[in-house]
């Protein structure tokens, strides 16, 4: 059969044209376009495509839907590809997964021989003793279990995630699909049809291939939605899960799709469910539907010679479709006692087949070496159901296809909220409960004739209209639709002696492991399935669940509608997880200076979302001398440091001074305009959150800064009190509208004054003082600040001409000997005056009492938000105090990071909160958080290093530089608000 | 000498195919407070009368109204509407307040190819969203503002902060890039 393809079938998948080299295990095999991967190893005359999970028994196509692991490849970096749903691409180098040393040599397979030894549960009760063994088990049961490896050298690459919507999303898109999909379209909805498969049609194609009215139908609908200007098709794709108010995630090759549909039709169809029997895996054992798949979709002839195991009309029409494929058929064996009722019976018998009614196939015999079907064994089943081997006939073959019964497509049915009951007469789950704006039609609601389905899908696509207002019908009532006779046998699982009678085919769970796992208690439907794995790999229980509960059903003496089901849980298939990061959108935010930043050789620093330079690099300069080089030219000359990433709210509103003075701990009614002054903000329960400079501009206007990562908090909480207390205040977040910076050192003035037109003198713009200015012909807010330690000047202008500024200041300074300085330089200069950084020197629970920050709240105010905590907090003892540590000058010692902690023995006393290894004033030195009983300066601390040795630094009295701030003008008395 | 600097200058160069434009020349002026309404009235000039909604002024002009009592006014430097609020603003009124307004305007076109690069990038289907109306969204994780404009042509307007711009037109022109 190798390389041969039938004649052309109707509605095939392939292109004869187009041949696509490939390898498989390092054999080059050739496909056709439009081949699955499946496929094309089937026509190449593959069978075994895989490995099973546990036991390494050899696998091969058995759905062609994507609904077993069978077939589960690499390609490259790609792994875990579904053979069956994956389309064949030119120079794929295929590998199957799980395999040691190939599929056809996998070392592993000897693991079966030991299968007796490991029953259901196995590894929960063995490998914990003794205990040092584990992690040598651990690492064994790692290399042997798992499917796909990942390979380390993958480059990440981006997945374009999108969102669409429509009026009503259909999903499948065989009769009833295609139905309800003209029928919604028709009635003015904007219609989204989702198809697994690479072609519309479903079962029409596969299941219906020999009826020409079927084809004609299915051509018909598919012609007119494709022409249809509201309607959207997506093939070859799958709805991996359906939540909340009908947003779906739907994937293809490339992308998840977030789609938000007003209303949902679930046309899924049915999962054919296998027959449980000795070596029903072996490859060659098929479901009939799959048979039927390789015939219609890829033009194959399945097997040579057949037996087809039947329990409904189906089995015979796919025995008449591999007749017509050139299959020999050798019999078709019917579960049922009284057999096939219909005229197809006669049919297959005039095709030369035996029809065995009340009997099953009992095992699958196996050619040498296991990897296909030599023969099947059949018998006749007594009147209990139960197969009578010493009656059984032995019967040559190739393959075996497997039609007893169906299930309904429901996962994503489950996942939309639709609840089922068990049909007796149907034999199988249908909806019961319909969330609203939801429905469901096809053989996943039970109907199973085919102009019934045309009939429930248009039904449906009626129902979607009339949910959505468009259309006002009454529906048929979906009972009279579903056929008398059931589809499903009750119990198509006949147990053998080998214990190779498999029940999951992805677990490798036999009947055995099902009696087993009861007889240890677990019996309810959700314990067996987290015991014994059933329904959890690869396939997610879509050929397994069924049976499962049959067993479980009949251990406990109970029906299937008591036994139940277990959930249904996003995804349906398993997914790329690249798919679901999407483009992984980080927002960045870069300041307006970023350009001038980067070409002079910042190195940047990620705060929060903003890029910031941490220092310039300069040739051949370490990262420290270069701090330490831009912090000294501060203190001695002039530096420039863009503080764009600084929150910045304006307040203003003839309320805005009792707002203000309701937000921050200190008082500023009396702040004269054109003054500022620092301000702390703490939470109800007195945690200090953030803190700024406020400026008054006007009698009604306040500029307040606030720390960068704080501002958009700041601002939502600012809003929110200004709602609660009704206060007539407008607040407006600029941080990303303004851009700051700080001209700092000796030198500051004199630069920032031949641009400014204001006078800049300490008579008329004395240390925090601020006013508006023109700078560099900008309009500009000018704030004297000491940050740094230094006489300097906050300049806040427009983000589209601060770029223009920034220059003009380094341009005026460029005789003073100006350079721009990094957060790191600021972060160093400002620890030298002993300025700590809330979120960073403080703590999600750090108040303000024992940040030495007592002389900022306010002891007259009547109230502020946090004044009842903080006035709690001051009449208890403090935990901990912010204190200064140094080391002598010129130490040499390994130096603690932030966060070191501070030890007294095994006890923990403290922690570093910053540290510098080396300053302006030739010193190392921090500040740390310690016990009030070591915060005495001069008091020794040992702190503990990552390599668990110790240092020992001194406590310090704050600040380190400029105690007595004779760098600036001394404030005046009223601006320290206490 | 201009004094304004675009935030996305260096990267312009990156758009693709026309799908993805900017106007740097754009200016915009933003009014909000409790008076705001009376005194637009007064000066005689027209408000977009309900939330969201959007005045085309001239081919490249429009008022927002982007909340109850807050007005966004996007255009030429010379916009003589523009020129008539900034002089009308040289006297103080009690309840009015002048709003810093440094956004970065992009355009796509509102077309299949606008849309897919939205659909990539924003929740919210720009397809059916009303014309000259402003949407307050996320766009790549952005807060933006998008308006859907019909007319003086069929295009998307973006407003994001200026800190974000050189993030989201990166994101954008990756996008447009790669469109089929």
């Amino acid at each position: 059969m190798k390389g041969q393809r039938l004649p052309p079938q109707v509605g095939e998948w392939i292109d004869r044209d187009q041949p696509i080299p490939f390898r498989f295990e390092d054999e080059r095999l050739v496909g056709l376009a439009g081949d699955v991967i499946s496929s094309a190893l089937w026509a190449n005359d593959v069978r075994m495509t895989g490995r099973s999970f546990k036991y390494h028994r050899p696998r091969g196509a058995y759905s062609m839907a994507g609904h077993d692991a069978n077939t589960m490849l690499s390609d490259g970096v790609r792994t875990n590809l579904r053979g069956d749903l994956t389309l064949l691409q030119p120079e794929m180098d295929l590998h199957a997964v799980n395999t040691a040393g190939g599929v056809k040599g996998d070392r592993l397979r000897l693991i079966e021989r030991f299968s007796k030894l490991m029953p259901v549960g196995f590894y929960y009760k063995a490998f914990h003793k003794p205990r040092w063994l584990f992690p040598f088990h651990e690492r064994q049961m790692r290399k042997v279990a798992g499917l796909g490896r990942i390979n380390p050298d993958f480059e990440s690459a981006a997945s374009p995630k999108d969102y669409a919507w429509c009026d009503v999303l259909v999903v499948g898109s065989g009769p009833s699909g295609l139905g309800a999909a003209r029928t919604a379209a028709e009635a003015g909805l904007t219609v989204m049809i989702v198809e697994q498969e690479p072609a519309l049609g479903g079962s029409l194609v596969w299941q219906h291939g020999r009826d020409e009215l079927a084809r004609q139908q299915r051509l018909d609908h598919v012609r007119a939605l494709q022409k249809h200007p509201r309607v959207t098709i997506r093939t070859a794709t799958t709805v991996g899960g359906v939540y909340a108010d009908h947003w779906i995630a739907l994937f293809d090759d490339m992308r998840m799709t977030k789609l938000r549909a007003r209303a949902v039709v679930l046309a899924t169809g049915a999962i054919e469910q296998p027959a449980v029997f000795g070596h029903n895996d072996v490859p060659g054992v098929m479901l009939a539907s799959a048979a039927q798949r390789l015939v219609r979709h890829f033009a194959i002839q399945p097997f040579e010679r057949a037996v087809v195991m039947a329990a409904n009309s189906h089995a015979y029409e796919a025995a008449l479709d591999l007749a017509q494929a050139g299959v020999q058929l050798a019999a078709v064996v019917d579960l049922r006692p009284e057999g096939e009722p219909s005229g197809l019976a006669g049919q297959v018998e005039d095709t030369g087949a035996r029809i065995l009614t009340g009997s099953s196939v009992f095992e699958a015999r196996r050619s040498a070496g296991g990897k296909t079907v030599s023969g099947a064994l059949l018998c006749p089943l007594d009147r209990q159901g139960r197969a009578e081997p010493s009656k059984g006939e032995l019967m040559a073959c190739d393959g075996i296809a497997v039609s007893v019964g169906w299930a309904p497509n429901a996962s994503v049915l489950s996942q939309a909220g639709v609840r089922f009951r068990y049909d007796q007469r149907l034999q199988q789950l249908v909806p019961d409960e319909l969330p609203r704006g939801v429905f469901v039609c096809g053989r996943a609601n039970g109907v199973y004739e085919l102009s019934a389905q045309w009939a429930d899908g248009s039904r449906c696509g009626q129902e979607a209209a009339r949910h959505l207002r468009v259309l006002s019908v009454d529906p048929t009532p979906v009972g009279s639709l579903r056929d008398e006779a059931p589809h499903s046998h009750s119990y198509p699982i006949f147990p053998h002696p080998d214990h190779k009678d498999f029940v999951d085919l992805d677990e490798d769970l036999h009947v055995t492991d099902f009696a087993n796992a009861h007889q240890e208690g677990y019996d309810s439907v959700e314990l067996i399935k987290r015991y014994s794995t059933v329904g959890m790999g690869p396939s997610q229980g879509k050929l397994a669940n069924v049976n499962s509960v049959r067993i479980l059903a009949r251990l406990n003496g109970r029906s299937i509608e008591e036994t139940g089901t277990t959930t249904a849980r996003p995804f349906y298939q398993p997914v790329p997880l690249r798919h679901l990061a999407g483009r992984r959108f980080h927002p960045l935010r870069r300041t307006a200076i970023h350009d001038w930043h980067a070409e002079q050789g910042a190195v940047f620093v990620h705060a929060g979302d903003w890029l910031r330079p941490e220092y310039y690099a300069q040739d051949g300069a370490s990262r420290e001398d270069c701090v330490l080089s831009e912090a000294t030219r501060v203190r001695r000359q002039v530096g420039l440091i863009d503080l764009s990433t600084l929150g910045k709210l304006i307040v203003q509103g003839p309320d805005a001074v009792a707002f203000l003075e309701r937000i921050y701990t200190g008082r500023f009614a009396r702040l004269a305009v054109g003054k500022s002054r620092y301000g702390v903000v703490v939470d109800e329960s007195g945690v200090l959150v953030d803190d700024g400079v406020l400026a008054r501009l006007g009698e009604d206007e306040f500029y307040a800064t606030v720390t960068s990562s704080g501002a958009a908090g700041q601002h939502r909480e600012m809003l929110r009190w200004a709602l609660i207390w009704g206060l007539e205040v407008c607040i407006v977040n600029a941080t990303g509208q303004l851009a700051a910076m700080n001209v700092a050192g000796p030198a500051s003035r004199a630069v920032l004054q031949s641009l400014a037109d204001v006078d800049l003198s300490d008579a008329e713009l004395p240390y925090q003082g601020a006013t508006r200015a023109s700078v560099a012909g900008v309009e500009a807010t000018i704030m004297r600040v000491g940050f740094v330690g230094e006489l300097g000047y906050e300049v806040h202008i427009p983000c589209w001409e601060s770029d223009h500024v920034w220059r003009a200041i380094l341009a005026a300074g460029s005789d003073y000997g100006i350079a721009p300085f990094g957060v790191e330089a600021q972060r160093l200069l400002r620890l030298e005056k002993g300025h700590l950084i809330v979120g960073h020197d403080t703590d999600a629970l750090t108040h303000p009492l024992e940040a030495g920050m007592g002389w900022a709240i306010s002891r007259k105010k009547r109230f502020f938000v946090g004044q009842r905590s903080l006035q709690v907090l001051a009449e208890r003892p403090l935990k901990r105090t912010l204190v200064g540590i140094r080391w002598p000058e010129g130490f040499a010692g390994d130096l603690p990071e932030e966060c070191h902690l501070v030890v007294d023995g095994e006890s923990i006393v403290g922690r570093v909160t910053s540290i510098a290894h080396r300053s302006t004033l030739g010193y190392p030195l921090g500040m740390a958080f310690v016990d009030p009983g070591f915060s005495k300066a001069g008091t020794p601390l040992t702190i503990r290093l990552s390599d668990g040795s110790t240092c020992t630094a001194q406590v310090a009295v704050l600040p380190f530089y400029d105690p007595e701030n004779l760098r600036q003008q001394p404030p005046t008395s009223g601006d320290v608000g206490t | 000498m201009s004094t304004r600097r675009s935030p996305i200058q260096a990267m312009l160069a990156t758009a693709v195919g026309g799908i993805l434009s900017h106007d740097e020349k754009l200016v915009k002026l933003g009014l909000k407070g409790p008076a705001l309404m009376a005194w637009l009235q007064q000066k005689d000039i027209g408000v977009p009368a309900a939330l969201h909604e959007v005045h085309s002024l001239s081919s490249d002009a429009v008022m927002a109204r982007v909340d109850s009592d807050e007005v966004i006014v996007e255009s030429m430097p010379d916009e003589p509407l523009r020129q008539q609020i900034l002089t009308a603003l040289e006297t103080p009124l009690p309840g009015l307040y002048r709003v810093p307004q440094q956004t970065v305007t992009f355009f796509l076109p509102r077309e299949e190819a606008g849309c897919l690069v939205l659909a990539q990038a924003c929740g919210v289907n720009m397809t059916s969203v009303t014309p000259e109306t402003i949407v307050l969204t996320r766009v790549a994780g952005v807060s933006c503002g998008l308006i859907a404009h019909s007319r003086p042509k069929a295009r998307f307007r973006l407003w994001v902060d200026y800190t974000y711009a050189p993030y989201l037109w990166g994101q954008l022109s990756q996008i447009t890039s790669e469109l089929p």
